[in-house]
């Protein structure tokens, strides 16, 4: 999971467990977007959005990435890094990318926010038009296996 | 060095980077919630201790 907000005209990423990739685990008998929105409720208070962007091989299984977007204001007290751009890790036609880092699967989500923020209504009604401003300057992609 | 008649304070550090401290009977439930509200995650007393270290 990566937890995002806005902070001025910049976006955040911020977290219960710091600024970085937050690991949650999801058993047989869970569903991965009920457990997202209830940790990330207990933790820092009802989410604006949840969404799952992106999936690829970890350790152990398939890594599911969410992103979550919270209030400006929220969760005040967790420490927040600016987030920069990055270019996308990609492949072949047929094969994914050999390895990622984290800021290129932020990348990847905030840009499958901003094919959302066009094409949904409702994602493009939770956000505000900091948002929509900011995620103007990224170019859409779709919810993609990224490695 | 713990002080005499004072249990020695292990550290626990979580792979997302927050430390938890305590005696081996506090560390145990301190490192199992927060696994499980912050992770989703069961953790015994087992896996616990076995990442614990003694406070420097």
């Amino acid at each position: 999971m990566f937890v995002v907000r806005m902070r001025g005209d910049r976006l955040e990423l911020t977290g219960p467990c710091g600024p970085d990739a937050w690991y949650i685990e999801s058993h047989d008998e869970d569903d991965p977007m009920e457990i997202v929105k209830r940790l990330s409720t207990n933790l820092m208070g009802p989410p604006l959005l949840v969404h799952s962007t992106s999936w690829r091989r970890g350790k152990g299984g398939v890594l599911l990435s969410f992103l979550v977007v919270l209030d400006e204001n929220q969760a005040a007290d967790l420490a927040g890094v600016p987030i920069t751009r990055a270019e996308l890790a990609r492949n072949s036609a047929t094969e994914a990318a050999k390895g990622i880092s984290a800021n290129q699967v932020v990348e990847h989500a905030l840009r499958h926010m901003a094919w959302l923020s066009q094409d949904d209504v409702a994602v493009r009604s939770a956000l505000s038009p900091a948002w929509l401003a900011v995620l103007a300057g990224y170019v859409p992609e779709p919810f993609r296996h990224i490695g | 060095m713990s002080k005499e008649g004072q249990a020695a304070i292990l550290v626990v550090a979580c792979a997302c980077g927050i430390l938890m401290r305590g005696t081996v009977d506090e560390i145990v439930p301190i490192v199992q919630k927060h696994a499980k509200e912050s992770h989703n995650m069961q953790v015994t007393r087992e896996d616990v201790l076995s990442r614990a270290r003694p406070e420097a």
